[in-house]
C-alpha cells in the first residue's frame, strides 16, 4: 500500500489557487490542513469507495 | 406579506388556459421561445407594481423570493439549493464557468458537432485564455454505442472536460448522459451539462447522473422570460472566481444597511456557486421563472414528459406517412420531435405555410421540428396534419 494517495487535485477557498493534495490512505472523514500557498486553515473531506478504499470524494471548505 | 404567491391549480396539462392571447392554435415551438402563461405575467405584474410602489423597499420583497426560486430549480434537477446559482442566459452561465474552472495549460475539452453554438463558443474562448485544446465528436454518433466508443479513445488520450448537451437542439437526440459521466469520471474528467432543451420537459437529476455543472435558460421549456437561467455545480467542485463582482463577497450588503464602519474591500469571495450572481439581477426574469417553475414543479415533469411523447406519438406516423424522415430517437427521446423534409418539399416555403395556418414550429438547420409542452393538446393534431397536406398539396 503507498504512502500517500493522489495527486487530489483541489482549489484553496480562501485563495483559489489549484493545488495538488495528498492524503494518508487510511484517511477518511474530516481533518484540518493548511493551503501551502496562502497558509488558511482548510477542512478536508474525504470520502472513499467502500468496495476499494481509493479515496473518490476530496473536498476543501474553509475552516477556522 | 408577499406580493405575489404561486397559483398553479388554474394549470392542467393538455389545456391552454393561461395562454389566452397565445395565437397560433398549436404553438409547438417550445424548443425556441416559450410565450408567457397569465401567472408568469401575473408575476411581472408584481414585480413591477411593487417597484413602482417602494423603489428600493422593494428589495425586501424580492430577495426572499430568489432563496425560494433557487429551491424550486433545485428540485427539478434534483440539487440542493445552495448548488444553485441565479443568472441571465444560458450563454452566461457557460462562459461563467468556462472562465472560472482551474485550468492548466494544455488541457483538452470535448466538445460535439452539431450543438447549440452555445455549448462550443465559451470553451473555444476559454481555451485562447487558458491554453486548451478543443477536440470535437459526432453528437449524433451517441445514437448508437459508436458515440461511447469514440468517448473512450478521447478519454484515454486524456480529457479534462466533456461539454455535451442535454438534448440536441435540432435532432432531439437526449444523450446519454449517466454513461457519459461515468466514462469521464472513471477517466477523471468532469462534464458540463447545456440543460436548455431538458429541463421542464425532460427529467433530469444531476446527482444520480453524475453532473458536474449545469446551465439552463429560462425561456424554453422552462416557460420563462428570455434574460433569465440557472447555474449547477455539483458540491465540492469549486470554481476559481475570475468573474465575481460585489455582490459574490461574504455579507455583500452590510455596509447599505447596518450603518458605518461596513464598507470593506476585504471581504471573502463566497466560495459557493451563488458568487456568480455577482451584480444587480434581473429581478422581473426571475420572478417569471420562478411563476413558471411553480407550475412545472405542480404538473410534474415525467407527466409533461408523458403528456409530449403521447403528442408526439399522434403526430409522427401522420409526417412519416407524407414522406417525412423522422430523426425521433426510440430509446433516446425528449420533447423535441424533428424529421427531414421528403425531396422538393422546401423547407422555408413549408414553415411560412404552416404559420399562416396557425402551427407554429421551427426549421433548425434543415429540419422542420416540433416542440409543444404541457399546455398543448393532443387533440388538435390531426389539425395540424390537415394543415400540413394544404401547405403540401
Amino acid at each position: 500500500m503507498p504512502a500517500v494517495t493522489g495527486p487530489h487535485p483541489v482549489v484553496c477557498p480562501w485563495c483559489f489557487e489549484s493545488v495538488e493534495l495528498y492524503v494518508d490512505p487510511d484517511t477518511r472523514g474530516l481533518f484540518v490542513e493548511d493551503c501551502e500557498v496562502c497558509c488558511r486553515p482548510w477542512a478536508v473531506h474525504v470520502e472513499r469507495d467502500a468496495r476499494t478504499g481509493e479515496a473518490v470524494v476530496v473536498r476543501v471548505d474553509r475552516a477556522g | 406579506m408577499t406580493p405575489w404567491e404561486p397559483r398553479t391549480r388554474a394549470a392542467r396539462i393538455g389545456d391552454r388556459g393561461l395562454f389566452p392571447d397565445l395565437e397560433a392554435f398549436a404553438y409547438l415551438n417550445h424548443a425556441a421561445i416559450s410565450p408567457p402563461s397569465s401567472e408568469v405575467a401575473r408575476a411581472i405584474s408584481a414585480v413591477v407594481a411593487t417597484y413602482a410602489r417602494e423603489g428600493v423597499g422593494a428589495l425586501r420583497e424580492w430577495l426572499p423570493q430568489r432563496e425560494r426560486l433557487r429551491a424550486r430549480l433545485g428540485a427539478l434537477i434534483g440539487a440542493p439549493p445552495e448548488r444553485v446559482a441565479l443568472s441571465s442566459s444560458t450563454t452566461r452561465a457557460v462562459v461563467d464557468v468556462a472562465l472560472c474552472l482551474p485550468w492548466r495549460e494544455g488541457e483538452r475539452v470535448l466538445c460535439l458537432r452539431g450543438e447549440f453554438p452555445t455549448n462550443v463558443t465559451p470553451w473555444q474562448r476559454a481555451a485562447e485564455t487558458f491554453g486548451l485544446e478543443i477536440v470535437f465528436l459526432d453528437a449524433d454518433a451517441f445514437r448508437t454505442p459508436r458515440g461511447l466508443e469514440e468517448l473512450g479513445r478521447e478519454l484515454e488520450r486524456g480529457l479534462r472536460l466533456v461539454a455535451v448537451s442535454a438534448v440536441e437542439f435540432q435532432t432531439g437526440l437526449r444523450m446519454p448522459l449517466a454513461e457519459i459521466a461515468r466514462a469521464a469520471h472513471g477517466a477523471g474528467a468532469e462534464v458540463f451539462v447545456d440543460a436548455i432543451q431538458a429541463v421542464g420537459v425532460v427529467p433530469l437529476d444531476v446527482v444520480a447522473l453524475g453532473v458536474d455543472y449545469l446551465a439552463c435558460g429560462s425561456h424554453k421549456w422552462l416557460m420563462g422570460t428570455e434574460g433569465a437561467a440557472f447555474a449547477y455545480v455539483r458540491e465540492g467542485r469549486q470554481l476559481v472566481p475570475r468573474v465575481a463582482g460585489w455582490l459574490s463577497h461574504e455579507e455583500p450588503l452590510r455596509f447599505l444597511f447596518e450603518g458605518p464602519g461596513h464598507l470593506r474591500y476585504d471581504r471573502p469571495i463566497r466560495t459557493d456557486p451563488t458568487f456568480l450572481e455577482s451584480g444587480a439581477a434581473n429581478a422581473i426574469g426571475l420572478a417569471a421563472l420562478e411563476a413558471s417553475v411553480a407550475i412545472l414543479g405542480e404538473l410534474g415533469v415525467p407527466a409533461i414528459f408523458d403528456h409530449v411523447q403521447r403528442y408526439h406519438d399522434a403526430l409522427e406516423p401522420a409526417l412519416l406517412e407524407r414522406g417525412f424522415e423522422s430523426e425521433r430517437d426510440p430509446r433516446l427521446r425528449s420533447g423535441i420531435l424533428s424529421v427531414r423534409p421528403p425531396r422538393g418539399v422546401e423547407l422555408p416555403e413549408l414553415h411560412q405555410a404552416l404559420a399562416e395556418r396557425g402551427v407554429a414550429c421551427s426549421t433548425p438547420d434543415g429540419r422542420l421540428r416540433f416542440a409543444p409542452h404541457w399546455p398543448s393538446s393532443v387533440d388538435e393534431v390531426p389539425r395540424v396534419v390537415e394543415a400540413l397536406d394544404e401547405c403540401l398539396r
